[in-house]
């Protein structure tokens, strides 16, 4: 009999603490986030806690909103989108919010657009890639990071300019986030004249893709795009030494190739498995855009490692989220969608402005590890470090 | 037969049930070294039960059970074997995955009983040649018969100075039921002292020393079993003459 | 010739993990053998094990194939703990209550080691991670892979021999086929069956010790193992061990073959036709239902 009474217990006890949604005391400005803090995510989580964290003591420095302290409400989706979509209901239906920020992830944030839209509340996005959080029309969301399209077409004239190599494979995770990507790849690839000779989904966070390598490898392409998690991206990238798998161009969607961990050698990373991999890259610290270099100095303060993009954006949504209840000057969530269509301001990840669909025509350059270190290589104009053709891996040591 | 000082096994008082339902509520009972003894009864008089207090699977709510003059009432299941009382469930209950051989070598499991498997084994197979020829056979593919000479080498592969017997002749043939008494008798002349619940009366009774007849929990009625097997009552209740 | 190559090295590749799925769900066709009860918490003392076995990497420099040893102590002491805590009160219950309390095991133990290490992930990079040895000019075999696979199969040698042939092996077939036949030969069932939990557990505290260089750790990182190992204990036969080593091998080289010619995607699709059809068309397990 105990052991039922303990797991009934801590059932009670959960729930209850669930519930207890905080009501707002009006003293306060409060706005809600949504991202992924535990799961097989919680490093990107984590980045765009930092950076909203930074974000808020900026703001609240600055004496608040509209005269009073803004309030971030968290929610942690666990990497999970059905958590995603408890936490769109919580935030507006216990604690009131009228604007919500997240989640990291395409699958979550895909989740949480009706969700969203059917309370009729606004939701910013700083992350999330995937085509299809647009595509779904709502007039309550607001993307400020490039999507998947964005990321292929750099990608695709990234590659014109350097060789037009013609055959290309596709791997990616089965998953909202790999799918979309990979789909907008293909579209804008083959219409520059590419072909796709392999297109291979995977089953995230397995063991063992060696007999996936294996395949693409037989099919010979020049050029891999991977859209893939940190997880993923490093077990690939060890793998295909292991089968002997050599593109010319290892090109990616970024996230886990572009995460700040992944050329790092240290537990999480990829190390000299990350050499010569290409991203696509929305921000580094040495961006053109006024306080980039305040925001990289402020977060390596704050967590001891320099930011990659995924925490500028955060950075960047909070201050918009700021900006636009400032222009509000309301607390209504039809106000503040109104606010945010007439956007336009500067932040360190660029300028933010919203087209009639909500999505901010934000610049994809494409980044290369190069001596353990994201650089710049595309486009010219703004590179700080040549592209290198990816050698095999028996030419490496 | 025997002249030994007490009983080597004494019930006195005993009361147990299975949660809210009580079996047994008062089952006093001797059996002296070297008997056999047969508990007669009904189906749910609570002849079974008995034995399972005897052999701890079931724990008695009241009175005591003492072998060889200590007191066993409260020991587990697991120690009983050690004690030297062997219960031969009703229903065989072999392990039917493991074969003849690993069955009954799983009978001398006690400590006691562990120095002496060996020698035990070859006693069981000598006392039932049939097993020998089956000894690495699977026990679940073994006919009924085969299958209670099984159950009953196993409880004897602990060298038992008690053989509990729990109907030993249910579901078998005329022709193969004679064969186990047979058996029964013959471990009973080797000086094992045996505890038999049987369905089969006059079986039963015939080859035993003394009786006990059990109804609704109490025992009503024991005596010498020639005796027994002449009383009218006996005879009406459960011989249907 | 380059596809025969190829398919040998997915054949060799699916024995490799394989040879961990097989562990895996040899403790859980242990632990269900013996007590009828489906541990959905496999997968989350596999991350126990796991977490034992990195902190010692980490704080104390052990490597993890000396880790592995400590990490199936310290669950086998785990398992005996949790079966007198917990499991042996619902022994005897309904089969919901005994699902129940697995997955509660599972959500406080995953819960816990996100509280005490966060849900962040780790890797121990060690230096053998980068030896590959080659065999002609195709096949690659990746040095820890090829290590964990061979202390895999001395330990489910030495599990299914200790399981068959020892005495203690014996009493927990025993208590497997009849309980109760098992208590009346002398067998102490709460015992033994608090051994065979431990046991079942300190089978995932080793893979969890050899996953660990080939892998990476987080707390969630076992409810997929759950999966696999519940598909490898109706493939084997419920509850035979030496159907679970079997199905474990023949999961991983299946996985490996679809990877190959069907891809990757298809894969944990194939585990769950596997698991339907065999629950569907054999129910008895591809190799008979011989328990334990």
């Amino acid at each position: 009999m105990r052991p039922t009474w303990l797991l009934g217990a801590l059932l009670v006890v959960s729930v209850g603490a669930a519930c207890k949604g905080k009501q707002g005391d009006g003293k306060t400005i409060r706005v809600g986030v949504v991202t992924s803090l535990t799961g097989s995510q919680a490093a990107f989580g984590l980045a765009h806690k930092n950076g909203y964290t930074i974000a808020l003591n900026e703001i609240n420095a600055k004496g608040g909103v509209m005269g009073k302290p803004l309030e971030v409400v968290f929610y942690d989706d666990q990497s999970k989108p059905d958590q995603a979509v408890q936490g769109v209901a919580k935030l507006i239906d216990q604690d009131h919010v009228p604007l919500i920020l997240g989640s990291f992830g395409s699958e979550n944030t895909r989740a949480m657009v009706p969700a969203v839209d059917q309370r009729k509340v606004p939701l910013i996005v700083p992350t999330a890639t995937a085509d299809n959080i647009m595509e779904a029309g709502s007039p309550w969301v607001f993307r400020i990071c490039a999507g998947s399209s964005a990321y292929a077409t750099s990608t695709t004239n990234f590659l014109k300019d350097n060789g037009a190599p013609r055959t290309l494979a596709l791997i990616y995770e089965n998953t909202n986030f790999g799918q979309s990507n990979a789909a907008a790849m293909k579209t804008v690839a083959t219409a520059a004249g590419m072909t796709v000779v392999a297109d291979e989904g995977y089953q995230p966070k397995s063991p063992d893709y060696k007999a996936l390598l294996q395949r693409v490898k037989a099919k010979e392409p020049e050029v891999v795009y991977y859209a893939s998690y940190l997880l993923d991206a490093v077990t690939l990238m060890r793998q295909s030494e292991e089968v002997d798998f050599n593109p010319k161009f290892v090109t990616s969607a970024g996230t886990g190739f572009s995460a700040a961990e992944f050329p790092t050698s240290t537990d999480k990373g990829a190390g000299k498995y990350a050499e010569y991999t290409f991203s696509v890259s929305q921000w580094l610290p040495s961006s053109p855009w006024a306080g980039s270099k305040e925001f990289d100095e402020a977060f390596t303060k704050l967590t001891g490692g320099h930011p990659a993009y995924h925490a500028t954006q955060a950075y960047a949504a909070l201050l918009l989220a700021a900006d636009v209840l400032s222009r509000a000057k309301s607390d209504q969530p039809t106000a503040i969608a109104d606010a945010l269509r007439k956007t336009k301001l500067d932040t360190a990840f660029g300028p933010i402005q919203f087209d009639a669909k909500g999505q901010n025509a934000h610049p994809v350059s494409i980044t290369q590890v190069q001596h353990g270190q994201y650089k710049l290589v595309w486009p010219g104009d703004s590179a700080e470090s040549k592209p290198v053709a990816t050698p095999a891996w028996s030419e490496r040591h | 037969m025997t002249a030994a000082a007490g009983p080597l096994l004494e019930l006195a008082g005993i009361r147990a049930g299975y949660g809210d339902f009580q079996a047994l509520f008062d089952i006093s009972l001797e059996v002296r070294a070297g008997e056999i003894v047969t508990l007669i009864g009904a189906n749910g008089a609570g002849k079974t039960t008995t034995l399972r207090v005897i052999s701890g699977s079931l724990r008695a709510t009241a009175g005591t059970v003492r072998f060889d003059g200590h007191d066993i009432t409260q020991l587990p299941a697991h120690a009983i074997p050690e004690r030297g009382i062997s219960h031969v469930p009703e229903g065989r209950q072999l392990f039917p995955h493991m074969t003849v051989e690993e069955n009954l070598d799983l009978g001398a499991y006690n400590r006691r009983s562990r120095p002496r498997a060996r020698a035990a084994l070859d006693d069981q197979l000598a006392l039932f040649p049939r097993l020998k020829e089956r000894r690495r056979q699977l026990a679940g593919t073994l006919s009924g018969g085969e299958q209670q000479m099984v159950a009953i080498a196993r409880g004897l592969m602990a060298a038992p100075r008690l053989l509990l017997l729990d109907e030993p002749s249910l579901g078998l043939s005329p022709k193969i039921t004679e064969e186990v008494f047979a058996r029964v008798q013959d471990i009973g002349k080797r000086g094992v002292t045996v505890l038999i619940v049987e369905q089969n009366v006059v079986d039963g009774l015939s080859i035993s020393d003394r009786g006990y007849v059990i109804e609704n929990g109490r025992v009503v009625m024991h005596g010498a079993a020639a005796a027994l097997l002449r009383d009218d009552k006996i005879r009406a209740a459960y011989l249907g003459l | 010739m380059e596809f025969t190559l190829r398919a040998l090295q997915a054949v060799l590749n699916g024995l490799l993990t394989g040879s961990l799925y097989a562990l895996i769900g040899m403790g859980m066709a242990l632990i269900f053998g013996v007590m009828r009860i489906v541990n959905f918490a496999h997968g989350a003392f596999l991350m126990v094990g796991m977490y034992a076995t990195y902190m010692l990497y980490d704080h104390l420099h052990v490597t993890p194939y000396v880790g592995f040893l400590v990490a199936a102590a310290l669950l086998l002491g785990i398992g005996v703990l949790t079966y007198h805590g917990l499991l042996r009160w619902v022994a005897e219950r309904s089969h919901f209550m005994q699902i129940l309390l697995t997955l509660g095991i599972a959500l406080i133990l995953t819960g816990g080691a996100q509280l005490v290490f966060g849900a962040d992930y780790h890797k121990a990079n060690l230096p053998l991670l980068d030896v590959n040895l080659h065999l002609g000019r195709h096949i690659t075999i990746n040095a820890p892979w090829l290590l964990s696979f061979a202390i895999t199969v001395v330990l489910a040698t030495g599990m299914f021999l200790f399981v068959m042939k020892s005495r203690f092996g014996r009493a927990l077939r025993a208590i497997a086929q009849n309980r109760y036949a098992a208590s009346l030969m002398g067998i102490h069932v709460v015992r033994t069956e608090a051994l065979a939990f431990g046991l079942g557990l300190a089978a995932v505290g080793f893979a969890g010790g050899l996953l660990l260089p080939v892998f990476y750790l987080y707390p969630t990182v076992g409810d997929e193992f759950t999966g696999k190992a519940f598909v490898i204990v109706v493939l084997g036969g419920m509850g035979s061990i030496e159907g679970a080593a079997v199905a474990g091998v023949v999961l991983g080289v299946i996985e490996s073959l679809t990877s190959l010619y069907w891809g990757n995607e298809w894969a944990l699709t194939v585990d769950f036709a596997i698991f339907l059809g065999v629950l569907s068309l054999r129910p008895s397990g591809l190799f008979g239902s011989q328990r334990v």
